[in-house]
């Protein structure tokens, strides 16, 4: 009965969000109604999650139902009053490409995506049947959601421990994820693990959606519904999407951030372009509150990206100076926002920067063992199917086609994040994290549905070479 | 020759692998047997006994061999030992080649605490083994104290090791905590022993299937690429091959993939038919739930009563298990031991033989008192309980 919670607590911050993506968007509409509402769901949650936390710390707001309510209420009231005084957006269904699917591939989807649901449902109920037993859990997002609940403060101190901080490092990390959970069992007045752990599957299932109508913006509704199916087949995917880890609550918000940048750069007319980079700098400026991945290496990459990218535009003449300078503004001043407190604030109590691990202390020396390590991680194990040499494929057959065209962000994103990653790995003490196989794929999860994004792109553009001859 | 002739040829080439069948050796040491001459180190002391030859040495490593005189080559050896206890032995050969002292040695871990344990050793992947070997035995590190049953030497035929490769193949591995991190998919092993435990070593003794699945690839697309050749050097319609080969080429990935998928998606759903057989669906004090046995199921029991207190006493065999509780009864908190909080008055043991209460009520823990007078208030099997202080 307790589930019952995780949708009503949903309710308020999904109204925010929404209501703050239609501010965004302005005149202009340019997300699907559905995908509105799950990105609204997703930014809206972790951004009440934010305002809790820095009123929490600022004026004392407790971790209480009255609280967290008066929070929400207070977002929601706000927004309402800005969006008075604005016109709303006239209802237009953004341009979708349509195509006849034939018999046998429907048939054939169907089964797929019928496979691909047996698999979530059935890991979900698992999920919320089965005792919460996996480390970084009970180590950290779930027992600080619990110590948040009981304590209804936020602390950074696990059981046993003295100080300031704990020992373990786990107070480095933004307390997003164990917040939401406090407040969820503050709704429905005890922690309950099921409850606590369903609001991964609800960021899974945001993830999925949005990763099929951001394919559905550029392609048919067949391959996008591959898309989606590439993701979840992933074996190490679904068993994390279908457990309380973090990775996919980070690889959404990642996405999100990412994928609208490279709609940004997909739009045909300068409206919908400046829009959708609104809408990617509102899923940004919430990296660094998500994983301390979210702040040292997925929010430099994506602004590099994202500045390089405006100065093309720019030079391309395809903006203006005073667009430019708004987009960017965008991106600027909702992010300080968020960073700036997140940082004073580790500051401030001698929180490390690293995964868990400071990044601070590394010292540069060659790793053995890991090229092996990462090589079976990759193509011989069951982790993730024959995603990447597929990748591989795809790569060498279309990296001229990529180069002249926005994908070529895609790629440049994951490979620096990842090459970046490799780099830790082979010179640094880290290594450890890829010859134990703790790290390596974990990192690999938080890219995947750009990586599946990207894949199902060029893989539409193969379909070419089968139709022509050769 | 007609088709016919031609698949009746080839039926009449796996004739051989079917008649050959597994051959066995087998060195009973139970009833106070000892097959054949064997030689014991002075480091050591065996006895005969109904179950098996006991084995004990005080500190100094020794090793126990024989001629080894196999009527056939072996692909593994399976031995069983009795009434066990955790601990680290070596299975010992000399090779033809190896000098008179010198012994190639496999180190393999006994779990411990069952009343048979069997351990596999894949002699094949090993190149020191040539199939046969001049001298095997047992060789002992340090302390031990263990009954051997029995040793067999297993030969496989062509067919049976090709069915225990795709028998392996469907083999799934159970979920444990490191599955978050990676799943070994897909191994294969080439004898029937070795299934059963294919998942046991980190890492697994044993092949990737996708050892198989890239050169397959790589044939088929070499293959394909030898055909469109063909046609462009005899100016035929190359585009149209060129075409026809790529679907051929996505064709035989697409079904590789699809295979890959299923075998994976049903490993994952093998993992919650194991938690619900032996978790959500059994009773309350039948439950277990992966490698943590029954200790959810006795921690759900006592969890009203532990919780009772700011703090209780927890004695139980890991550091994860501790973890688990700190989250599992916040506020209430565990420690390890009595000494750590003097105001408790309830004790949690889990599966912790040494840990033992008399019949006036005293806990003891090898030969100490931990605990002078109290009761057992639920009692959960030999070695796990909970209990309260006077």
């Amino acid at each position: 009965m307790s589930l019952v919670w995780l949708p009503v607590g949903l309710v308020l911050p999904t109204i925010i969000g929404w209501l703050a993506l239609r501010l965004i968007e302005g005149k202009v509409s340019v997300l699907f109604p559905v995908e509105r509402f799950v990105l609204g769901g997703l930014i809206g949650l972790t951004a009440t999650m934010f305002v809790t936390f820095i009123l929490h710390l600022t004026l004392g707001v407790s971790f209480t139902l009255i609280g967290f309510g008066l929070v929400q209420v207070g977002m929601l009231a706000l927004l309402y009053v800005w969006s008075r005084g604005m016109p709303m957006p006239a209802r237009i269904r953004p341009s979708i490409p349509r195509t006849a699917m034939t018999r046998w591939a429907t048939i054939f989807v169907g089964i797929l995506a019928a496979w691909t649901s047996v698999k979530m449902i059935v890991l979900t109920v698992n999920l919320l049947v089965t005792p919460t037993v996996l480390d970084d859990t009970i180590d950290n997002w779930n027992l600080r959601g619990k110590l948040f609940y009981h304590n209804k403060e936020l602390t950074l101190l696990l059981p046993f421990e003295e100080g300031n901080t704990s020992f373990s490092g786990i107070s480095s990390y933004p307390p997003t994820v164990s917040m939401a959970k406090a407040y969820l069992s503050t709704l429905a007045g005890g922690w309950h693990d099921g409850l606590a752990n369903s609001i991964h599957i609800a960021w899974f299932i945001a993830l999925v959606l949005l990763l099929y109508w951001s394919l559905r913006r550029e392609l048919p509704m067949l391959w996008a519904l591959l898309g989606t199916y590439i993701l979840t087949a992933m074996p190490l995917e679904m068993l994390h999407g279908t457990n309380p880890y973090a990775e996919v609550f980070v690889s959404v918000h990642v996405f999100a951030a990412v994928s609208y940048f490279f709609h940004a750069l997909r739009a045909d007319d300068k409206d919908r372009r400046i829009r959708f980079f609104r809408v990617s700098a509102a899923v940004t400026c919430l990296l660094p509150f998500t994983k301390n991945e979210g702040l040292i290496m997925h929010l430099p990459v994506l602004m590099l990206l994202v500045g390089s990218s405006l100065l093309w535009l720019l030079w391309k003449k395809k903006m203006s100076l005073r667009e430019i300078v708004s987009v960017a503004l965008w991106y600027i001043i909702p992010l300080l926002a968020v960073a700036i407190p997140w940082i004073a604030f580790k500051y401030m109590n001698g929180l490390s920067f690293g995964n868990a691990k400071s990044v601070s202390g590394l010292t540069l020396a060659w790793q053995p063992g890991v090229a092996l390590a990462i090589s079976v991680m990759t193509f011989m194990e069951g982790n993730w199917l024959f995603l990447f040499p597929l990748l591989l494929l795809l790569l060498l057959v279309h990296w001229r086609a990529i180069l002249g065209s926005p994908l070529l962000v895609l790629l440049l994103y994951v490979a620096i994040i990842y090459l970046g990653q490799l780099f830790l790995f082979f010179f640094t003490e880290l290594s450890i994290e890829a010859r134990m196989q703790t790290g390596y794929n974990r990192g690999l999860i938080q890219l995947l549905p750009i990586i599946v994004l990207l894949t199902t792109l060029l893989l539409h553009r193969m379909r070419r070479l089968f139709q022509a001859n050769i | 020759m007609s088709l016919i002739q031609r698949l009746l040829f080839t039926g009449l080439l796996f004739i051989p692998l079917t008649v050959s069948a597994k051959e066995s050796t087998t060195w009973d040491f139970r009833n106070k047997m000892v097959p054949g001459d064997w030689s014991v180190m002075q480091t050591l002391t065996t006895e005969e006994t109904e179950k098996g030859l006991h084995i004990k040495s005080s500190g100094e490593s020794g090793r126990i061999y024989r001629q080894a005189a196999l009527a056939h080559d072996a692909d593994t050896a399976v031995l069983t030992f009795s009434d066990t206890l955790p601990q680290e032995l070596r299975f010992s050969w000399r090779p033809s080649f190896a000098a008179a002292d010198q012994f190639v040695e496999y180190p393999f871990v006994l779990t411990g605490f069952k009343e048979t344990e069997t351990v596999v050793i894949p002699l094949r992947i090993f190149k020191e083994w040539e199939g046969n070997a001049n001298i095997i035995g047992l060789t002992f590190p340090g302390n031990v104290d263990v009954t051997l049953q029995d040793i067999q030497f297993h030969r496989y035929s062509l067919l049976e090791k090709f069915l225990a490769v795709v028998r392996s193949s469907l083999e799934f591995d159970n979920m444990r905590n490191y599955s978050i991190n990676f799943l070994w998919g897909p191994l294969m092993v080439f004898t029937p022993d070795e299934i059963p435990g294919i998942f046991l070593g980190t890492p697994p003794r044993a092949w990737s299937v996708l050892r198989f699945a890239f050169p397959l690839l790589g044939l088929v697309s070499i293959l394909c690429f030898i055909w469109w050749l063909k046609s462009y050097l005899q100016y035929k319609d190359y585009r149209k091959t060129g075409s026809k080969m790529l679907r051929v080429f996505a064709g035989v990935f697409v079904v590789l993939w699809l295979l890959f998928d299923l075998r994976m998606g049903l490993e994952l759903l093998s993992y919650v038919k194991d938690d619900f057989q032996n978790y959500v669906l059994k009773p309350t004090g039948q439950k277990t739930f992966r490698e943590f046995l029954s200790f959810h199921d006795v921690v759900a029991q006592s969890k009203h009563i532990l919780m009772r207190q700011p703090r209780y006493v927890f004695l139980g065999p890991s550091d994860t298990l501790f973890s688990y509780l700190r989250y599992e009864t916040y506020p209430s908190l565990p420690a390890l031991t009595t000494e750590q909080t003097a105001n408790t008055s309830i004790l949690l043991v889990f599966k912790r033989p040494d840990v033992q209460v008399n019949e006036r009520g005293t806990v003891i823990q090898n030969g100490k008192i931990i605990a002078y007078s109290g009761a057992v208030l639920a009692r959960f099997d030999n070695e796990s309980f909970l209990y309260q202080l006077r």
